[in-house]
């Protein structure tokens, strides 16, 4: 019988091998894919014995973690004026997850990133805790808090809101608000009740405070968007001829603009006659009709690519967060052509993408690409790596850049951003006002750059408000002392 | 000279070649035992120290019974079975040793969730390991000689049966534990009544294929290179399959079934030496079992699960996904004890869930480690297989080692997704105390027939042996003394 029973031995031989091989499987091979799970709840518990990186604007930490007497949960992330950097920091949740930069800066800021690997290794030989590395913003803070400071005091408890502020020069973000916010700090919070009671309100908010309105909402862009149509207009002129902003658009009607194959019509704010048929004049004065008129002359095959030349219908930038995509409508009739050249029909955009739109004529025709991070330090606090701006899109040349640069000083100078005039800084600005549905109030926009000489910031600011006296919803009157705000804020005037 | 060429001058007796002498190896035991005791005293250092800074306040009350009981277990086998296998006693204890740091481990969170009772599962599995090392010296003591269980094996057949089937005529509420009717919950006592059945039913498979081995090997015919058995010889093997589908349906036990039917089929294949029945026996296993997999819910999901764990995290497949989260969680080397988090499993996480954190906290090398200790002991129970003389010691052992072998990879395998998860106890580590009382008396068992394998024979009786040989007076006389003595020359 020993015959048999030597082969029965292979057999459970054979039994265990199999076992060893699968602990190789899953402890070795698979270890991390199954390791980073989203329902594996060690992820979370480990991500609270990690003295995380904080989050830095100017020389100030907004986000933070601070020791705790817990086992378990040993560090509490804390997040100073939390509601006013929401946007940016995000927040770092037990049970809800990690945001904006808390998620997308989450390996360098729990200290997994390999360039922190020695030491975390050095740290771990001497007993400590896994500690991050920061993460320094590019944030102007006196711009942001004149931002947020403006925008909270201006918005009615059922309105929203969002700027967004660039340097033309480099991209980099000096304002990220979002209005309403939230605090990080409850959804942070070490009390499971507090998360949960905090994350149902906000979930319960028609108003999204969660979602980042700068970077993550489209808006549609009214008149902000005659800057494209004017771009297109003077790159490629229209009916055999060149357009200078001095060109007089004598096709246009001043009053009422029929569309084509449609009973409706364009008419001008408040059905104001355009005193002007130039180009320059009917930009300060933001005639509709004029712009109507000029899109359908340029046809959707041109405003279509300068609107793409843009950054519309292409993924937003990454910031690091995502952003949204701004859209401009293909296969336009000629009526929806017509509209969609004053920034109505379907076209929508960002907040950031008006930034964008004014950091191109700002910067000569160049968009550099937006960032958030200036950089990234090590667990001492050395400077690991800094950001190197990268030209994102160059829609326009020069030239185009310098004529419409020009056009955009006469709306604050004789036109309908009256609000940034005189303000001790000469401002380049265009405002906005975008119809929406029946019963809501218009978008107001205001998309300014300044000085208007040598640029330094680059903003556009978005009001959606419904609890507002509809005569003043106004770009002007809505948007513009916001901007005003952060100019004066980011230049000092 | 001549008389150099002729041995059978003189009436001189040629002596038989001297057997070699066997060592018994008591004292490569003890070394080992104190190994595995070192091993389990450290190990509860060890969770002592992480828990609080310090040694465990029971530490040297720990210390000094579990030493007493290993001493009392290994002077047990130096006196009842001298010539025992040297390793089986020492990975008995060391697996129950480890077993018992990791289930009070595991204790606190069970005690907070109402897992474990409220004094703690550990002290409950304290005491079933000294009523284990008690029973196994009982054993010792009564069972002289492995041959005898011979006698009872329709008795153990009738009463393994009967364990086997009590779970599935009692009412759910007394045999249902999380969706297998595999207990006996009797005033507020737990029994896995297929723990001590296993047992039983290897010693009657054991007996009755020793009687029918010659009918089930040689009855048969050939077609196309197999053995083909008579119908008749069939109904054994259709007989058991029966009753292992029984249990799959009635009890939703997947795994009771596996390791009964597997042993049988393993069993009949070492007494019959015909591949053709292996062949059967898995046939007919894996059609039953998809058959039932595809009909009984409970057993249904536990495929789902297997086939895919991350399918329904938050439902049937959470405690599959949970386990190898510990697993992957371990890495190489894993997190030290104390430190993993393989309590987030749940239920179970102190029996059938054990190796999660073996695999957490010990990481891959302490789980390969651990593989070897429980490869080593089916290891030491095949070669007693080998070693032993008798046909039914032989198939006994084996039995018995394969049963072993069977319960570590269905369990282990289940919670590491080899095979779907099918609720076994892990021998000798897992929480219960009639599981562990059970794996102790096999590891006795073993150690009986070690011993009978490894002891010398009495002298071989020369056939002119002179009168004094053949009294029946000197029938006792075991001494190892073969040389000529003065009656052969007398």
């Amino acid at each position: 019988m020993n015959r048999p029973i030597k082969k029965v031995a292979i057999f459970c031989f054979a039994l265990f091998a199999a076992l060893f091989l699968d602990g190789n499987w899953i402890q070795v091979v698979q270890a991390n894919s199954y390791s980073a799970h989203a329902d594996n709840y060690r992820n979370t518990i480990y991500a609270y014995q990690v003295d995380r990186g904080n989050i830095i604007v100017g020389s100030t930490n907004v986000a933070y973690s601070t020791a705790t007497k817990s086992s378990q949960m040993k560090y509490q992330r804390v997040y100073s004026n939390g509601e006013m950097y929401a946007p940016v920091t995000g927040y770092f949740s037990s049970n809800y997850g990690t945001a904006n930069l808390e998620q997308f800066e989450n390996t360098l800021l729990n200290g997994k990133d390999t360039r922190l690997a020695t030491q975390n290794f050095l740290r771990k030989a001497e007993g400590k805790d896994q500690a991050g590395g920061s993460v320094v913003t590019t944030i102007n803070a006196a711009a942001q808090e004149a931002a947020y400071n403006a925008l909270k005091s201006e918005l009615s408890s059922v309105g929203e809101g969002a700027v967004a502020a660039i340097n033309p020069k480099t991209g980099a973000i000096l304002a990220l608000v979002s209005s309403p916010s939230y605090d990080p700090n409850q959804l942070a919070s070490a009390s499971a009740t507090t998360q949960n009671n905090y994350a149902t309100a906000l979930n319960n908010n028609t108003l999204q405070p969660k979602l980042d309105k700068a970077l993550n909402q489209t808006y549609p862009p009214g008149s902000t968007f005659k800057i494209i149509t004017s771009a297109t207009a003077l790159t490629y002129g229209f009916g055999g001829q060149s357009i200078t902003p001095t060109s007089n658009i004598s096709g246009a009607p001043p009053v009422t603009l029929n569309l084509p194959g449609s009973t409706s019509t364009i008419s001008n704010s408040g059905g104001e006659t355009c005193n002007s048929l130039v180009l320059q004049d009917a930009f300060a004065q933001s005639c509709n009709t004029v712009y109507g008129y000029i899109g359908m002359q340029v046809g959707a095959q041109h405003l279509q690519s300068m609107a793409e030349a843009f950054g519309f219908n292409k993924t937003g930038p990454t910031v690091p967060m995502t952003t949204s995509t701004s859209m401009f409508p293909t296969n336009l009739s000629q009526a929806q052509l017509a509209q969609s050249a004053i920034g109505q029909y379907n076209v929508t955009m960002t907040p950031l993408e008006g930034a964008m739109m004014a950091s191109a004529v700002a910067n000569g025709g160049v968009i550099e690409s937006p960032y958030l991070i200036a950089k990234e330090l090590d667990t001492k606090g050395n400077v690991i790596a800094s950001a190197t701006p990268t030209q994102f899109a160059d829609p326009i040349s020069s030239s185009v850049a310098g004529e419409l640069a020009t056009m955009m000083q006469n709306v604050v100078t004789n036109g309908t951003a009256t609000s940034l005039n005189n303000i001790g800084v000469s401002v380049a600005a265009k405002t906005g006002t975008a119809e929406r549905g029946t019963g809501q109030n218009p978008v107001a926009w205001m998309v300014a750059y300044a000085p208007a000489t040598n640029p330094t910031v680059a903003v556009a600011v978005m009001v959606a408000d419904n609890d507002v006296q509809p005569s003043d919803a106004f770009g002007n009157s809505l948007a513009g002392p916001i901007a005003k705000a952060v100019i004066q804020a980011v230049v000092g005037g | 000279m001549s008389m150099a060429a002729s041995p059978s001058a003189g009436g001189a007796i040629t002596p038989p070649p001297a057997e070699p002498v066997i060592p018994k190896r008591r004292n490569a035991e003890l070394v080992l035992l104190a190994g595995a005791f070192v091993l389990g005293m450290f190990a509860y250092a060890n969770l002592g120290e992480v828990r609080a800074g310090k040694l465990p306040g029971n530490f040297w009350t720990v210390g000094i019974g579990f030493g007493a009981l290993l001493a009392v277990a290994h002077l047990a086998v130096r006196w009842l079975a001298p010539y025992a296998d040297p390793l089986i006693l020492p990975i008995s204890a060391a697996l129950n040793g480890i077993g018992l740091v990791l289930i009070s481990r595991l204790d606190p969170y069970n005690i907070a969730n109402g897992l474990a009772p409220k004094a703690g599962a550990a002290g409950q599995q304290a005491m079933f390991s000294v009523i284990g090392v008690v029973v196994l010296v009982l054993v010792l003591y009564f069972v002289r000689d492995h041959k005898v269980l011979q006698r009872y094996a329709y008795i153990s057949a009738l009463a393994g049966l009967i364990l086997i089937a009590l779970p599935a005529v009692l009412p759910a509420s007394m045999s249902e534990v999380n969706g297998a009717r595999s207990w006996i919950k009797f005033a507020g006592v737990s029994v896995q009544p297929a723990e001590f059945a296993k047992l039983l039913m290897v010693s009657f498979f054991a007996a009755y294929l020793h009687a029918k081995r010659d009918t089930l090997a040689l009855a048969s015919r050939k077609v196309l290179g197999i053995w083909i058995p008579r119908g008749r010889d069939m109904g054994p093997l259709l007989v058991c399959w029966a009753f292992a589908m029984l249990v799959l349906i009635r009890e939703t036990d997947l795994g009771v079934s596996l390791m009964f039917f597997g042993v049988f089929v393993i069993m009949l294949y070492l007494a019959t030496e015909r591949a053709s029945w292996l062949i059967f026996g898995v046939l007919l296993f894996v059609a039953g079992a998809a058959l039932v997999a595809m009909t009984v819910t409970h057993v249904q999901t536990r495929f789902d699960s297997w086939l895919n764990p991350f399918g329904d995290v938050s439902g049937n497949s959470r405690q599959t996904a949970q386990s190898l989260y510990a697993f992957a969680n371990g890495g190489l080397f894993g997190t030290g004890l104390d430190q993993g988090y393989p309590t987030q499993v749940g239920f179970a996480n102190n029996a059938d869930y054990i190796m999660d954190t073996v695999g957490e906290e010990f990481g891959l090398v302490g789980l390969t480690a651990m593989l070897a200790a429980y490869g080593l002991f089916v290891a030491r129970g095949l070669k007693t297989a080998l070693l032993v003389r008798d046909p039914y010691g032989k198939l006994f052992a084996s039995g018995l080692a394969v049963t072993f072998a069977l319960q570590v990879f269905i369990t282990a395998g289940g919670v590491m997704r080899v095979i779907p998860l099918t609720g076994l106890p892990m021998p000798f580590l897992a929480a219960g105390g009639s599981a562990l009382l059970a794996n102790w008396i096999l590891a006795a068992l073993l150690l009986r027939i070690s011993d009978s394998a490894r002891r010398p024979l009495p002298p071989a009786l020369p056939l002119t042996a002179p009168p004094s040989l053949l009294d029946p007076r000197n029938s006792g006389n075991t001494g190892r003394h073969y040389g000529p003595d003065k009656a052969v020359k007398a």
